[in-house]
């Protein structure tokens, strides 16, 4: 631990010097050269991930520079108190890669993942989703700096990592089915409604509900373009400014800034996921090496699921249907939701990646996975609002709010950040709780958080079969794929298991 | 003939497994000595790409679109289980639509 700190306190000096733009991209050519990266790829992916990180702090001033007006507008006018503005995972991602624990995890999580792996701890391999790390270090950082501890915050990372690969590991099976990807795995924050579909979809089995079926495939063809960047940002561009000069509504001078900032919003909405875009290629030769390594047999075993971008399971019909229906729903509670404080933007066209982990719990069925889904992301909201406060902190801290007179401003109006995907996390809320409890109490909530833990992990190797049908896997398929035997039926007749075929 | 392949690669962010599966193509066409050009797009995008090809996406989606493009699953390019097979088919494909055009 004291050898951590030593090498943060150093890294953070010479990023005092240089800034993260040039340190991050740094750390990460380092580690893909250690992995056996060759030079080129490595240092192209580098670039661009400094140029990625530049052009998104550019950005985020534009945003806080143009909307922060409108947000304590809107609070005074209409009461609508909204300060955190929602960045995004691109903003997530970057607050969490610019903070010591951040760019610390991805050398400390490679090595603790494939740890695990090889232990036979879990049977999901995480190294190939390398990329998604930061979203739940999220949680590790906001308990360092409620804490004020880092060591706390590498406990609180590793703990958050052990509940995200068991989740991984429960609904492997059933993400496999839906989607038709054989040995795929989801471990990026998408999985974090799958827990909470279990349950609701638990209750409905024993409460004995019926199963309603609605057919709207024809739905994304007629209004897929709502879920497009452009359109989210006119329409929540021109709410927003609309409410935040409503005492002035009648003037024409209103409405010459009303147009110029939702187009302003609109823009950045529109250049936004380019950007980030740049920032993610640092870490995909990284991903594509370790892919290339679990395949080339050198840590592979007989059965396994393989980390992957939830960009894969984004575009499947039902679940963009049932998501670009969520958007406008789930948008309009959080504008009058009590304890919500953050104002939904950046992320709102993420909904179809959050959706996945609800569908395929409920096994395709909409209409569940939308009333589901309007309660989850309501709910979540709530919790995270409770931890927008660090965030912003943390934003601070990685030179993102002082570096940029805009940001800066804002912060000073008592505005901030927020991410809506990588806080819809409640599961991982808990453990924030639990590691930033008061003095000693910690110690106990600490204990029953681990606790709870095991007590899943144990159950679920105890019994992976109801498991992985709780979450959503038939019979038929588990048999199939995974050599278990249907109930009832006589022995399986050695179905392979093996689930990969590499 | 055709002496050039317009392809379309879509993913749900229009990101990450985007560059992936493009990088990948782009070797398999060079190798190839096949003239091309790729253009990223966002698999809500699909239904509205017009003059295109080939799309090929990185998940599941519906495959109607105004190109009246093929639309074929590079996952396999992506994960790399059953990428040899997805190769050779996509091949296939890319030949047939240039002696027909």
């Amino acid at each position: 631990m004291e050898f951590l700190i030593r090498i943060g306190n150093a890294i953070n000096s010479v990023m005092g010097i240089f800034g993260t733009a040039v340190v991050v991209p740094t750390v990460v050519l380092i580690i893909s050269l250690i992995m056996g990266v060759g030079f080129k790829r490595a240092f192209q992916g580098a670039i661009y991930m400094a140029v990625g990180l530049t052009m998104f702090n550019t950005l985020l001033g534009v945003l806080f520079g143009g909307i922060a007006p409108y947000v304590t507008g809107m609070a005074e006018n209409v009461g609508i108190q909204l300060p955190y503005v929602d960045v995004g995972w691109q903003g997530a991602s970057v607050i969490v890669y610019s903070n010591q624990l951040g760019y610390i995890y991805l050398v400390l999580g490679l090595g603790i993942n494939l740890l695990l792996f090889a232990l036979k701890w879990t049977d999901t391999f995480q190294p190939t989703d390398i990329w998604n790390y930061y979203q739940f270090v999220f949680w590790a950082i906001i308990v360092q700096f409620v804490t004020g501890s880092f060591a706390l915050g590498v406990a609180a990372a590793v703990f958050c990592n052990l509940i995200v690969l068991l989740i991984a590991d429960i609904i492997a099976p059933s993400l496999q089915e839906y989607y038709g990807y054989d040995g795929v795995a989801l471990t990026s924050v998408p999985q974090s409604g799958a827990p909470f579909a279990m349950i609701v979809r638990w209750i409905l089995i024993k409460l004995k509900v019926k199963e309603r079926h609605f057919d709207l495939r024809d739905f994304t063809q007629r209004f897929g373009f709502w879920g497009e960047p452009l359109v989210i940002g006119l329409v929540v561009g021109l709410i927003i400014t609309i409410l935040g000069k409503l005492n002035a509504v009648a003037e024409l001078s209103t409405w010459s800034g009303i147009l110029t900032v939702t187009l302003t919003i609109a823009g950045v909405m529109v250049i936004y996921p380019n950007v980030s875009g740049l920032f993610v290629k640092g870490l995909i030769p990284l991903s594509q090496m370790m892919n290339q390594k679990i395949r080339s047999g050198k840590l592979k075993r007989e059965q396994f699921h393989i980390a992957m971008d939830p960009a894969i399971y984004f575009g499947e019909s039902g679940n963009l249907t049932a998501a670009l229906i969520l958007i406008p729903i789930v948008f309009f509670i959080s504008l009058i939701l009590p304890g919500n404080k953050i104002l939904m933007l950046a992320d709102i066209p993420a909904m179809p990646f959050m959706t996945a982990g609800l569908i395929i719990v409920f096994r395709g069925n909409l209409l569940n996975t939308i009333l589901t889904g309007t309660v989850w992301f309501s709910l979540c909201n709530i919790f995270n609002s409770d931890i927008c406060e660090a965030f912003t902190q943390a934003a601070v801290a990685a030179g993102v709010g002082d570096k940029l007179p805009e940001v800066a401003n804002a912060i000073s109006q008592g505005l901030g950040v927020a991410s809506w995907t990588v806080g819809t996390n409640p599961a991982l809320w808990l453990v924030y709780k639990a590691f930033s409890a008061p003095g000693y109490t910690k110690i106990i909530t600490i204990a029953v958080a681990i606790a709870v833990y095991l007590l899943i992990y144990f159950s679920f190797r105890k019994n992976r079969k109801a498991w992985y049908m709780a979450a959503g896997a038939s019979e038929e398929f588990l048999a199939e794929k995974y050599g278990m035997p249907v109930a009832g039926a006589s022995k399986s007749t050695g179905a392979s298991g093996t689930s990969v075929q590499a | 003939m055709k002496n050039k392949i317009n392809i379309a690669v879509a993913c749900g962010g229009g990101i990450f497994t985007t560059t992936v599966v493009t990088e990948k193509l782009e070797e398999i066409l060079r190798k190839n000595n096949i003239k091309y050009s790729i253009s990223p797009h966002k698999i809500t995008e699909v239904p509205n790409i017009t003059g295109v090809d080939i799309i090929v996406v990185t998940g599941k989606t519906s495959e109607k679109n105004k190109a009246g493009a093929p639309v074929m699953l590079g996952l396999p390019l992506f994960t790399g289980v059953g990428a040899e097979e997805f190769t050779k088919q996509f091949l296939e494909k890319v030949r047939e639509i240039m002696n027909n055009g």
